[in-house]
């Protein structure tokens, strides 16, 4: 290098550089959460299905690009991949939706799960 | 031309793996706890070589496809669309529900760490086998006419 490079200086832009990602990655996970939400209410209202999401989608600054969306179903009886698919195509994003029943952290989803219905 | 030439022989030696793995699909006693785990192999399997059959047809006719490991579906989502005066639809609404179906199956197949392999579920799927695979069958066939057309 001809010069002393500045490596504080690189930091700083750096880190800014990540901020500025964390916040609009924030913004697209706040953004997805409502159509997400505003979805499974169409899906569901009037059934007695509940609802839960767990996973990056409730975690602020966890929700990345190529996340799913992790969908918990209670009192499901339907096909659960007619589900995946036409949630999928509401939300133009890879979903994985799980049943309560079967599921091995009921637990986890009770206490942590986003209750959408 | 070439191009096409080549698309066409990729066609065959994929056709007759998916053939042979449908047979498979169809022909898996689900009531068994352990065929459970082939049957989810195979149709795993087989989307995995339909996407790459899909793949290629897309790279044949279309140059933008690299965002298309993110979101999967938008490979079924572009092959059941007609692309004017470059290519008819490959897929009809059919084969495309019935496509969409198994590779959320895949997904959910590769992903879940923990999956508990229904009977029901899987019985589903098998029947969609039964019923679909003749008419995605039809739809690739129709294709690959179109694909023999351009390669003379």
């Amino acid at each position: 290098m001809d010069k002393q490079f500045d490596t504080n200086e690189a930091k700083k832009f750096q880190e800014r550089n990540e901020a500025f990602e964390k916040d609009e990655r924030e913004n697209q996970r706040i953004a997805t959460l409502s159509i997400v939400v505003e979805s499974l209410k169409k899906l569901f209202l009037n059934t007695d299905v509940e609802v839960f999401l767990v996973g990056s989608i409730t975690q602020p600054y966890m929700f990345y690009p190529h996340s799913d969306v992790d969908v918990v179903v209670k009192k499901f009886a339907g096909d659960r991949f007619d589900l995946w698919t036409q949630l999928e195509t509401m939300i133009r994003r890879n979903v994985e939706i799980i049943i309560f029943e079967n599921c091995h952290f009921q637990e986890h989803v009770l206490k942590t799960g986003y209750k959408v219905l | 031309m070439e191009k096409y030439a080549i698309l066409l022989g990729y066609f065959d030696k994929q056709w007759l793996l998916l053939k042979k793995l449908n047979i498979q699909i169809i022909s898996v006693d689900l009531s068994s706890y352990e065929l459970r785990y082939v049957f989810a192999l195979k149709v795993q399997q087989f989307y995995t070589a339909t996407e790459d059959l899909m793949k290629q047809i897309a790279k044949g006719f279309e140059n933008h496809i690299q965002d298309l490991s993110a979101f999967h579906k938008e490979l079924l989502i572009r092959l059941n669309t007609e692309v004017p005066q470059i290519r008819p639809q490959v897929l009809s609404t059919n084969s495309f529900l019935f496509l969409d179906k198994v590779r959320a199956f895949r997904h959910f197949i590769r992903h879940a760490y923990d999956c508990e392999l229904l009977e029901k579920e899987l019985t589903t799927i098998q029947n969609q086998f039964k019923s679909h695979f003749e008419v995605l069958e039809k739809d690739f066939m129709q294709f690959r006419l179109f694909v023999e057309d351009l390669s003379r």
